[in-house]
């Protein structure tokens, strides 16, 4: 009953937030998808972490912990905090730009400073294809979380859909702004509740020293460089390192932010910010994960990503567990509200605008993005309902995937010789490439031990280069 | 040029430093909290990049409307 109450109450939180960035709402395309480019340094500090940090920040990161162990945070903490530069290069070149021409979309920003049509195409068919089932995977956990925090009493897919009746009603009243709001208040509770249990757990093992020490004697893989399960070699450590800093600008959902500050100042306190969450905050889920190993010595595979429920049903009040558990219900919805109207924007201004309907007033622009959200969640709900098993497959290439995209956007925003045909070549290579390593067509012994990322991301800025570089040899000779 | 030479060095070395591999074969020692003493240098390399961006963007990361204003 506590745990239902709780919820409740969250959920009406957020359904409140909708409402109050209604009554500010102006119905324009700028508004809705962009919350009018006027968002402060603190939210839009909130509201990139939120975005970025999903529920695998919360479950995902303590299951790491469990297997892998203490080299999962040196990964993902310092190549996360590089994320900054990102905001840097990427993101504030693509704000002065979306400010001075009202760009709304990624793909409707590099499609026109390079005037291809091919180009937005074939960028956004990348962001949607690795997007999608990402989205569609987001309900399936929220449901599977509002399950296991109710004993059952909500059946999985029906917490799916309560979850995504209440994102879609407030992303349909408030767009953009509603997400922004949402996020600050998600944010701030991952935040601070994170901190809590990481102290309610170590408390009970009679400290977290104490408790490390316990695990060094049962596990010392766990403490160790390699991981537990020897998952990292200095080759893949240094794929890690630089994966984030091109995968993470290139979610669309995190692209599309860079258009919304209002001004440099909240763009670069955001920057600034960023590796001081990494450094604080991701060690906390890895500990608990960490020791889970006292209470829970024996999952195998998938079970170690429920090692925090678990810890915090063990060792946590029921009231406390279930605030807790409401930062990771916040994490998942923080994520899928940003990836719906992400899409709904591309489809609306990068497809229909484009192709359908050029003269589409601003005010059929907010309907069409707000009909789109709806269908877009009934889509991930359908997908929720029977999961194929390609979803999983494609959303474990999604961080790879949008990466690929990182070459061609750094080559389109500051290279000035770069030619859109050759953006486009290194754009479909990368990704032709990339399913044929998957579907081992091409050995993995090509990466030479490697993450795909390093090689792929090397045979695209060639491919750049080179076809820059022929086109512009053949306008000077044809001058 | 001179600047986002020192810039570029600076976060070089850090990302340097962050493939620490000659120390991966070291005894694991723990520290406060039972944590590794190497968790500590991620922690440390964290800051150090949050302070040297801080600066770099201090000087390099400017409002365009100020720097238009100026000019």
């Amino acid at each position: 009953m506590t745990t239902l109450v709780i919820i409740a109450l969250y959920l009406l939180v957020t359904l409140g937030i909708g409402l109050y960035a209604y009554r500010k709402s102006e119905d324009n395309p700028d508004d809705f998808f962009l919350a009018g480019r006027q968002v402060g340094g603190i939210v839009l500090f909130f509201t990139l972490v939120a975005t970025n940090f999903s529920a695998f920040f919360f479950l995902g990161f303590a299951g790491a912990g469990y297997r892998i162990g203490y080299s999962y945070y040196g990964m993902m903490g310092f190549g996360t905090a590089l994320v900054g530069i990102s905001f840097y290069f990427i993101g504030h070149k693509v704000w002065v730009l979306g400010k001075a021409k009202g760009y709304i979309t990624p793909p409707e920003l590099i499609g026109d400073i390079q005037q291809s049509d091919a180009l937005k195409v074939v960028y956004l068919a990348v962001m949607v294809i690795f997007t999608l089932p990402y989205l569609a995977l987001q309900p399936i956990g929220a449901g599977i979380l509002l399950s296991q925090l109710t004993d059952g009493l909500i059946p999985q897919f029906a917490g799916s859909v309560i979850l995504s009746v209440f994102i879609v009603i407030y992303v349909f009243l408030g767009g953009m702004r509603s997400v922004a709001l949402t996020d600050l208040i998600q944010g701030i509770i991952m935040f601070v509740l994170m901190f809590v249990a990481v102290a309610v757990v170590g408390n009970a093992l009679g400290g977290i020293g104490e408790a490390n020490r316990q695990v060094m004697e049962l596990k010392p893989g766990i403490f160790s460089r390699e991981g537990a399960d020897g998952s990292f070699t200095p080759r893949v450590w240094f794929s890690y390192m630089i994966l984030w800093v091109m995968a993470v600008p290139m979610f669309p959902q995190m692209f599309m932010r860079f258009f919304i500050p209002a001004s440099t100042t909240s763009l670069r306190t955001s920057a600034r910010l960023y590796p001081l969450v990494t450094a604080f905050l991701f060690i906390c889920p890895i500990m608990i994960g960490v020791m889970g190993h006292l209470a829970f010595p024996d999952l195998v595979g998938r079970e170690a990503d429920t090692i925090l429920p678990r810890m915090l049903s063990a060792y946590a009040p029921e009231w406390l567990a279930a605030t807790i558990m409401v930062g990771a219900l916040a994490a998942f919805m923080s994520t899928m509200d940003s990836q719906l109207l992400a899409l709904s924007s591309m489809l609306t201004r990068d497809i229909y605008q484009s192709f359908f309907n050029r003269d589409v007033s601003i005010e059929q622009q907010v309907w069409i993005g707000k009909i789109l959200v709806v269908f877009l969640s009934l889509i991930g709900l359908a997908i929720a309902w029977k999961p194929p098993s390609t979803i999983a497959a494609i959303a474990t290439q999604a961080f790879t995937g949008l990466s690929l995209l990182f070459p061609a956007t750094v080559a389109a925003l500051y290279w000035r010789r770069t030619s859109a045909a050759s953006c486009v070549a290194s754009i479909v290579v990368g990704e032709v490439l990339l399913v044929l390593l998957y579907l081992q067509i091409i050995p993995s012994g090509f990466t030479l031990g490697f993450l795909p990322i390093v090689p792929l991301t090397i045979i695209c800025s060639l491919v750049i280069w080179a076809g820059s570089t022929m086109a512009r040899s053949k306008v000077s000779k044809a001058g | 040029m001179r600047k986002s030479l020192l810039w570029t060095s600076l976060f070089l070395v850090l990302f340097i430093l962050s493939l620490d591999f000659w120390s991966w074969d070291d005894p694991i020692v723990l520290s406060a909290l039972g944590l590794p003493g190497w968790v500590y240098y991620f922690i440390l390399l964290q800051i150090l990049f949050a302070v040297v961006f801080y600066f770099f963007s201090r000087e390099s990361w400017n409002d365009p409307e100020d720097q238009g204003a100026a000019q």
